[in-house]
């Protein structure tokens, strides 16, 4: 039989490590239907049953403030678990054991896993589990460090009785007081009449709490009496029904804790305390958090840099020439499908690929910031400079990311707990130009700038930065108008050495999941533009003919037009546009293509054992030299402070990159003014980033908001074209 | 509506100081979060950090530590220190 048994737990309670201990490698990360949040789901076999682990989003109260309370909620309601373990911090309890009591209010078969045992004790913290379990009716007290995976047999143990068991646990009731049980009471005759789903005096309890998502949801002749008895209840008392509930609630945890935990001293300045004098402070606290930051974008742009290469080489060159080989002996060669696989299927899965060592280094990045407990500092501190731009504090780092790669970037959004924070900050996240789009502004800057070609390069990266702002203040005064701000209110943990299965976890279980779900589309779109270009329009043999001749070149042709008031209405231009449309690395390459008629011939064939040794020496040096960035991040940084020179590690003696395309660079300027490619640039910075991100935009925020963040890009990245080039006509220079 | 003749706004307490909170400004969703997360009338809380123009650090309920902003802040009257009800 299959048993489902859910997590809750305050957010910072450690609910992650007791999933990860209970559950392994074998979990899945996903959404919450139609939701931002993220739901992980995990299995195991216990005593001969398959057991489904479901770890809900972290929340503090059952109330509707936020879609994680919703979720955890109508979870309970709807799904009905076989048992709830609701994990609290040890050295928290009162505060833990609110969201403790209504679950018990739910009438939920529970288990109570006293997390952080070990930290509670540090600080002399004494809990008697007995009494605390008979004072909450029974319900089992397990003491754990879930980090070390103590009190996991305990705790299996437990639930699986909680689960199979079905012995009652006494539904707690509270007392809340007279005038509110008085309405309760009132309450109750009216709410069995209409036989709602829920619970009876919990569903009194929430609508006398003014709960939104249930008021909305019961028949409005209840809704309207209850609104009355809050009414009464808060000219009766003075006091808001809300306010009476939850001190009641309060007041019966100070009697469960009365003479069952007891503490050293009230209030101790913790070692944490004194690391957030530092830290939080509204001058070091920031310095510290932009040194942090910038170790963060060296970390997704650089360290990942060698691998990322590694494995493009890899697809484009041994995996490439090995299927080529292999069709050949079917005598498949120069066929349509040679051309499928090679530049469809092969293309999609390296394109798709080469963002894995990203992703490792971003989510290794952040599982460290989150897990330390340093990100909701990072929050507090950056919270004064970004509330003027209408953001939250934590929009600094997706923003910051998205420098180095916008596809994580989109995906560091989810360390926003506000939907709307999140959707605002991807939507800026696509502005900062990322590095995939550097090789385009170089070959323009060198092309038509030489020396100067650095301040085309900077004027851009500052006009996306400009884009952005004014994107904020668009969005956060007239599209979430009159949608105030979420308070800022968040709980600061107490700093710990991050856990290291818990931050694996956390990478494998993320990139994993952008395998799965954006590796299908992207996938799917090299599949799609290969088939435009591979079908002739003007004669010709499928697959077989020159790009200016297929479906994508009379499309570029089409399209063309739109660009002309920007400068660069030639097909070639719209062409390479589109290219870049799946990954902004494509647009030099589909240019030196389309302008130069050359075509990246395949490298000369080799025996196996020299490509296998390739590959092996090729991953070593990608090794080392992941190592070099991660000790040059030391130099770097020392080196943006003026007047510094630290060498940097050259350990395998490489030649700097001299890039730069002659060829390219003589097409180039027969086909654009300096004016014109300043335009094109502006449109190559502004525009949908690529077929990743549209694929990442999608998976956190839906189909709408991308199809509407397309949109946004495409007529910015447009309309700023034409503003530049209008301008420049205007100003004379050209 | 509790009245008290010595009450100030949290944002007005210096760092150190422990007082109680007697009301919160303001709708009925601001003060369930707070007190969801530890902060209701009738409780006391140490502040632990901040000035008068930035968000703020509290202590509430033993180790809790919760960061305030500057709009909260304004809007949670406490007793002024020094003075009893």
């Amino acid at each position: 039989m299959t048993l489902t048994i859910c997590l809750a737990g305050n957010p910072n309670a450690g609910k992650s490590t007791i999933f990860n201990a209970l559950t392994g490698a074998r979990q899945h990360v996903g959404n919450w239907p139609g939701k931002t949040v993220e739901k992980k789901e995990g299995r195991l076999s216990l005593s001969g049953h398959e057991v489904i682990i479901v770890d809900l989003p972290g929340t503090y109260s059952l109330s509707a403030f936020s879609a994680e309370e919703i979720i955890t909620r109508d979870f309970i309601l709807d799904a009905q678990p076989d048992a709830v373990v609701a994990v609290v911090d040890a050295a928290n309890l009162e505060r833990n054991l609110y969201l403790v009591l209504q679950l018990l209010e739910m009438h939920v078969p529970l288990v109570l896993a006293l997390n952080m045992s070990d930290v509670a004790e540090s600080r002399a913290i004494r809990i008697d589990r007995q009494t605390l379990s008979e004072r909450l009716g029974g319900v089992p007290v397990i003491p754990m460090v879930g980090s070390r995976a103590i009190g996991l047999d305990a705790l299996k143990a437990a639930m699986m009785r909680a689960a199979t068991d079905h012995a009652a646990i006494p539904p707690l009731c509270l007392d809340l007081g007279a005038p509110v049980e008085q309405e309760i009471a009132g309450l109750l005759p009216l709410i069995e009449r209409e036989a709602t789903p829920y619970p009876p005096r919990w569903l009194a309890i929430k609508l006398l709490e003014a709960d939104e998502d249930l008021l909305s949801k019961v028949p409005p002749a209840l809704a309207q009496a209850a609104q009355q008895a809050a009414d009464r209840i808060s000219e009766e008392t003075g006091e808001d029904a809300d306010t009476l509930i939850a001190d009641a609630r309060y007041s019966c945890i100070g009697e469960l804790v009365r003479g069952a935990v007891s503490r050293a001293a009230a209030n101790p300045i913790t070692v944490s305390d004194k690391l957030d004098r530092v830290l939080a402070h509204r001058v070091w606290g920031v310095v510290i958090f932009l040194a942090l930051m910038w170790v963060v974008f060296q970390f997704t742009a650089n360290v990942s840099a060698p691998l990322l290469d590694w494995i493009d080489g890899l697809f484009s060159g041994p995996v490439t020439r090995w299927t080529v080989a292999i069709l050949g002996a079917f005598g498949l060669n120069g066929t349509w499908f040679e051309s499928l696989l090679v530049d469809g299927v092969i293309g999609g899965v390296g394109g798709v690929l080469v963002f894995v060592p990203v992703l490792f280094a971003l989510y290794f990045a952040i599982a460290v910031l989150e897990d330390s407990g340093y990100m909701a500092r990072a929050a507090f501190v950056m919270d004064r400079f970004m509330q003027k731009l209408g953001l939250h504090g934590k929009s600094f780092l997706p923003m910051l990311v998205g420098f180095g790669c916008t596809v994580p970037g989109i995906y560091a959004t989810r360390t926003l707990e506000n939907p709307d924070d999140r959707k605002i900050t991807g939507f800026l996240t696509t502005f900062m130009s990322c590095g995939a789009r550097l090789p385009v502004y170089v070959v323009f800057g060198s092309a038509f700038f030489g020396a100067a070609s650095g301040n085309l390069v900077f004027a851009l990266y500052a006009i996306g930065i400009g884009v952005a702002v004014l994107t904020s203040l668009l969005l956060t005064r007239l599209v979430f108008k009159g949608k105030p701000a979420a308070p800022f209110v968040m709980e600061l943990p107490p700093y710990r050495v991050p856990n290291p299965r818990t931050v694996a976890l956390y990478i494998w279980g993320h990139t994993a999941e952008f395998l799965r779900r954006a590796g299908t589309v992207i996938l799917a779109a090299s599949v799609v533009i290969w088939l435009l270009l591979a079908i002739p329009v003007n004669g010709g043999q499928f697959a077989r003919v020159n790009a200016g001749d297929s479906l994508f070149g009379a499309i570029s042709r089409v399209i063309a037009p739109v660009f002309a008031p920007a400068g660069f209405g030639q097909w070639e231009a719209a062409s390479s546009l589109m290219a870049g449309f799946v990954s902004k690395e494509t647009i030099v390459s589909a240019m030196s293509q389309i302008y130069t008629n050359a075509s990246d011939d395949l490298p000369a064939p080799q025996p196996l054992t020299d490509d296998a040794r390739d590959i092996a020496v090729g991953l070593g040096e990608a090794l080392v030299l992941t190592g070099q960035e991660i000790v040059n991040i030391v130099p770097r940084t020392v080196n943006v402070i003026p007047g510094m020179h630290m060498p940097e590690a050259n350990l395998l003696n490489q030649p700097p990159d001299t890039g730069g395309d002659t060829a390219l660079e003589t097409a180039l300027r027969a086909a654009f003014t300096p004016l014109t490619a300043l335009a094109f640039n502006v449109f190559v910075l502004l525009y949908v980033p690529c077929l990743a991100a549209v694929a990442a935009m999608r998976q956190e925020f839906g189909t709408r908001w991308m199809g509407l963040q397309m949109a946004y890009t495409l007529v910015v990245a447009w309309l700023g074209a034409i503003v530049v080039y209008q301008a420049g006509l205007f100003l004379g220079i050209g | 509506m509790l009245h008290h003749e010595h009450t100030i706004p949290l944002s007005m307490v210096t760092p150190g100081e422990t007082v109680e909170l007697v009301h919160i400004h303001g709708g009925q969703k601001l003060r369930k979060r707070l007190a969801d997360l530890g902060l209701n009338v009738g409780m006391t809380v140490r502040v632990m950090q901040g000035d008068t123009t930035g968000p703020m650090i509290v202590a509430v309920k033993g180790d809790t530590r919760l960061a305030l902003g500057r709009g909260i802040t304004h809007h949670v009257v406490v007793i002024a220190p020094g003075q009893s009800k």
